[in-house]
């Protein structure tokens, strides 16, 4: 198993969009002892069958990419109606409306589930797996939409 | 080039991976139930092409709407209802499917307060702001017509259909007091001590301890914040339940010092506000306060803060502390009018800065009956020496008590005050009755030198103050660091009586004479604290609190906020304004609705492959 985490591109403070080398993670590194695999999500139609299709001719072993993430403090992400989505994609830059995505609802508790596992996928190296997360509420905004975050940074994942 | 065909199929092979087919027609931007569709399959559809088409997605039936090919389906775990969506309608024994929308009343009540109508900064209907009979009533002047923008508001109405409940949080109001027994701010205080705060500067009303306000101001501010809804008297706030801490740092003139002001931050982070507003200012760096901010910082306190109402920039002009320290607790408001245009009297500034709020025509609670007595400076002077009567033209000519008498504010004659002189003036004001009472006036200055000055005293028991009153102050030329006349306030409430008197003495050296003095615009200001008077009054004093409420308002909702994640909630969420632009620092408008839905962005922490 490979843990990595997430380093903060100092020229910027935010997630690098492209650049690999901003993500530390070591292959056979287990530095996050006991990371999370709470949750093992079904892709969407389309997502990780679809967005994972083989990006090399060479034969590919389907993988599990376990993600985390801090928890939102806002009380509507964290009860019925709330949660996250997490978009993924082969493709750099992809409208969200085309990009497959797995929904983390609120479910009980506390917090809403801040990790997810995306089963059976295929996209690897040349091209990294790219991730993005918004938050999302049951609250209804001035402008008459579901209340949504942000959408975070592009995060490229490259598996070998 | 075999390296290259393989790249370019793989990324064909990439892109073309993506679905690209239309999603469905219904919107999934309006609320709607995660986890759940409803399915119209055909009405030719049967029994069991419809639980197959169910089964081979792990979906369930939750009901039928009316009829069996109508389907109110639970979708697997995890599934987006896009994904579902997609599905059934690529399923052609589907007719449509749609999200199972979240519908909820339209129709909020708003608070039936008598002032609510006047409170354009919660619901502006262009509605026009009739004073309650205040000292300061609507500002038409300055382009700044009585009357704005329907529309031009907080979206109040919008943020109360998530929340009212602040009673969760405490906001110190630190000024000049707050008048605790007001009718619609007694039931909304702070019960922490009996006097529901503490004074820091001077004696209060009931003693030393006491901070009950006796100017108005903070009372403003206080109800501003939190003023009680529904209970028939009076307006409402932006938070209806929070509770307000009373904490008293400006005198009954609004003065106060770095001592004052320190220990009532202190105070108020010591005894749990998640909220501060300071609706004050001074121009010059002060460490200690800057300290006691980011003391409360660090207690997760957030502070807010009036830009001040110079018209200036403070970025590059005269600075206006707190609003120019750097602490990221602090949200620095500017003032707006009621078409959302910047307050004529707002200091602005991009790097200072940060948000408008209403700040023009503001009806809120008050301390009690204030009435402000203008002296015509014509008669009733008793006065020796070089005083007397005369006037001066200021852009208009207004009556002067002046030494010499022959002052000439021109100071193109050579009308000059007396060598060695010590002449008095003074006059008897009956106050008796009030609680608190204030002396203020302009004086025009050019006394030469600081050995020749202006003391000023007060008696209440009548006749020369000179001979057995208090001294309040004294002034020389050299104290006027402004470009105009010279403004001055005195507490003189000890002089309370049916013969107060109220005096200047000017005493000058033997060496150097001036153009002299002269004192205009003298009035005396009392006040009475009652529970039940309102007034509507103006300045980025009265911005800050609209912020400080919907801090609360925010801190309530969202209990496990840090104060940077409040702050960044009010500053990300505001309305964009033209007027703002170029003015502060996010160039918005703050937007109570927009706040309380506001969502920070996720942050992805680690990742691992298996």
């Amino acid at each position: 198993m490979r843990i990595c985490f997430v380093r903060r591109n100092l020229s910027t403070a935010f997630i690098a969009l492209s650049a690999f080398a901003l993500v530390s993670c070591e292959v056979g590194a287990s530095s996050v002892s006991g990371a999370p695999h709470a949750s093992s999500a079904s892709a969407d139609s389309g997502g990780g069958g679809a967005a994972t299709a083989a990006t090399s001719t060479t034969s590919v072993v389907p993988y599990d990419l376990t993600l985390n993430w801090a928890a939102n403090n806002e009380s509507a992400v964290n009860r019925a109606g709330g949660g996250y989505r997490i978009y993924y994609s082969a493709t750099s830059g992809l409208a969200l409306v085309s990009t497959p995505s797995i929904t983390v609802p609120y479910v009980s508790g506390l917090t809403a589930p801040t990790t997810v596992t995306i089963t059976g996928l295929t996209i690897h190296k040349p091209f990294p797996v790219f991730v993005r997360i918004i938050a999302f509420s049951a609250l209804v905004t001035k402008a008459g939409a579901t209340a949504t975050s942000v959408v975070s940074n592009e995060f490229p994942i490259l598996v070998p | 080039m075999k390296n290259l065909v393989v790249m370019v199929l793989a990324i064909m092979l990439a892109v073309s991976s993506v679905p690209t087919q239309a999603l469905a027609t219904f919107s999934l931007s309006a609320p709607h139930v995660e986890g759940e569709v409803i399915v119209h399959f055909k009405t030719s559809s049967t029994q069991t092409t419809r639980s197959h088409a169910l089964a081979r997605r792990g979906h369930r039936k939750l009901g039928e709407l009316g009829a069996k090919h109508i389907m109110h389906v639970k979708l697997a775990p995890n599934e987006s209802v896009q994904s579902a969506l997609r599905f059934y309608e690529n399923d052609p024994g589907v007719d449509f499917v749609q999200p199972n929308y979240i519908y909820t009343t339209n129709v909020f009540t708003p608070p039936s307060d008598p002032l609510y109508t006047q409170q354009w900064a919660f619901k502006n209907t262009g509605q026009t702001i009739v004073s309650p009979g205040g000292p300061d009533s609507p500002d038409a002047t300055h382009s700044q017509p009585n009357g704005g923008t329907s529309g031009d508001d907080m979206s109040m109405e919008g943020a109360w259909a998530i929340s009212t409940d602040c009673s969760s949080v405490i906001v110190a109001v630190i000024d000049t007091g707050v008048n605790y027994n007001h009718e619609d701010l007694a039931g909304n205080m702070w019960t922490g001590l009996a006097l529901h705060g503490k004074n820091f500067v001077g004696t209060g009303a009931a003693g030393s301890a006491d901070p009950m306000d006796l100017n108005g101001h903070g009372t403003h501010v206080a109800g501003i914040i939190a003023a009680q809804a529904n209970n028939g008297k009076g307006g409402v706030g932006v938070c209806w339940t929070a509770q307000i801490m009373a904490v008293r740092v400006l005198n009954a003139t609004g003065s106060g010092t770095t001592v004052d002001i320190t220990n009532g931050v202190k105070f108020a982070v010591t005894n749990g506000a998640k909220v501060i507003n300071m609706s004050l200012g001074g121009s010059g760096f002060d460490q200690t306060f800057s300290d006691a901010i980011t003391t409360a910082r660090a207690a997760g306190v957030v502070v807010v803060v009036a830009a001040g109402n110079s018209s200036t920039d403070v970025d590059v002009g005269t600075p206006s502390y707190p609003c120019n320290y750097t602490q990221s607790n602090i949200i620095c408001v500017a003032a707006l009018n009621q078409s959302n245009g910047l307050s004529f009297f707002s200091n602005y500034g991009t790097t200072s800065v940060d948000v408008g709020a209403p700040g023009s025509n503001i009806v809120s609670t008050w301390v009690g009956t204030s009435t402000k007595v203008t002296d015509n400076l014509t008669a009733g002077w008793t006065m020796a020496g070089g005083w007397g009567y005369t006037t001066a033209n200021f852009g208009s000519v207004y009556n002067l008590i002046a030494n010499p008498a022959n002052f000439d504010a021109s100071q193109s004659l050579n009308h000059l005050f007396a060598l060695n002189a010590d002449d008095v003036i003074y006059k008897s004001f009956n106050i008796a009755g009030a609680t608190v009472a204030s002396a203020a006036y302009y004086s025009e200055l050019a006394l030469t030198s600081a050995t020749n000055y202006v003391n000023v005293n007060y008696d209440s028991s009548g006749g020369n103050p000179f001979s057995s009153g208090t001294q309040v102050g004294s002034f020389t030329s050299a104290d006027n660091t402004g470009t105009g006349a010279y403004h001055q306030t005195f507490d003189i409430t000890p002089c309370i009586s049916t013969t107060c008197s109220v005096g200047f003495r000017l005493i000058s050296d033997t060496s150097t004479a001036g153009y002299g003095v002269g004192i205009l615009l003298f009035s005396i200001s009392t006040t009475t604290p009652d529970a039940t008077h309102y007034n509507v009054i103006e300045g980025t004093s009265m911005a800050s609190p609209y912020v400080a409420g919907i801090a609360a308002l925010v801190a309530a909702y969202n209990p496990n906020d840090s104060a940077d994640q409040i702050v960044s909630a009010i500053k990300n969420s505001g309305v964009s304004l033209t007027s703002l632009y170029g003015k502060t620092t996010t160039g918005r408008a703050v937007n109570a609705w927009n706040a309380m839905t506001y969502l920070a962005t996720p942050t992805l922490t680690t990742y691992s492959v298996h």
